[in-house]
């Protein structure tokens, strides 16, 4: 991917780059199905605002700030934007990746 | 009595928890009965306010392989569901990120319930005391 791309689909970290949907800037963007919205980005880190958890104490309702392969990234994107109250950090893929055994 | 469901099969038992300091930040965290302390990753510590600039309190733990000095927290609460421990400490660790996690649910957390794995069904149980 060049930076031009990169540049122009959301911002590129030290970390690598970092998507970030519409209303970024401030916008007040509609909020959405988390659960629906995990489904759009296969593999990713995703950044949500939330809005409202279920009894289990998972976000349900909520707006996508950032997606990003990276989770640096979307680290790095986090100290740049105004913080909110309540907001979830998920992984769309295998935890841990295929393959990987885990010794803790 | 809390309840939540889990992959049996999984490599990791992992939920979702909910930290507090200053904000919350929903994290999913994988249950460690071998881990002492509850550990968090130092992103997630600093996007719920905490500075590491006032940190007093180090802790010394060993992983699997290597001993680590690193900041001792002590959260407003960590949330599992409605199982919730309140003032409770976490070591902040950054895991490698091809785990998926933020960190750990150790027996700090853990040792406030009564706890049970049902490995056939896939569900986690967790009772408070009293």
């Amino acid at each position: 991917m060049t930076k031009r791309k990169v540049a122009m689909m959301g911002m590129l970290t030290n970390a690598g780059a970092c998507a970030y949907p519409f209303g970024h800037e401030g916008e007040k963007m509609a909020e959405t199905d988390i659960l629906e919205i995990e489904k759009q980005y296969p593999d990713e880190w995703l950044l949500f605002e939330v809005y409202e958890i279920d009894k289990q104490g998972r976000p349900i309702k909520g707006r996508l700030l950032a997606h990003s392969p990276s989770r640096a990234a979307l680290d790095e994107y986090w100290d740049k934007i105004p913080h909110c109250h309540h907001s979830y950090v998920t992984y769309t893929g295998e935890r841990p990746k295929r393959g990987m055994a885990v010794v803790l | 009595m809390t309840e939540l469901p889990f992959n049996p099969g999984a490599s990791l038992l992992v939920f979702p928890c909910a930290i507090e300091y200053q904000d919350i930040r929903t994290v999913w965290l994988a249950l460690d009965t071998g881990a002492s302390l509850t550990v968090i990753r130092e992103s997630a510590l600093s996007a719920i306010g905490y500075s590491f600039k006032a940190a007093r309190d180090l802790a010394t733990f060993g992983d699997a392989s290597q001993t680590h000095i690193v900041p001792k927290v002590t959260l407003k609460s960590l949330s599992l569901a409605d199982a919730r421990v309140e003032n409770i400490e976490a070591l902040c660790y950054t895991l490698p990120e091809e785990y998926g996690i933020d960190g750990l649910i150790g027996l700090n957390f853990l040792r406030q319930f009564n706890i049970g794995l049902d490995f056939g069904q896939g569900i986690l149980t967790l009772n408070h005391f009293g």
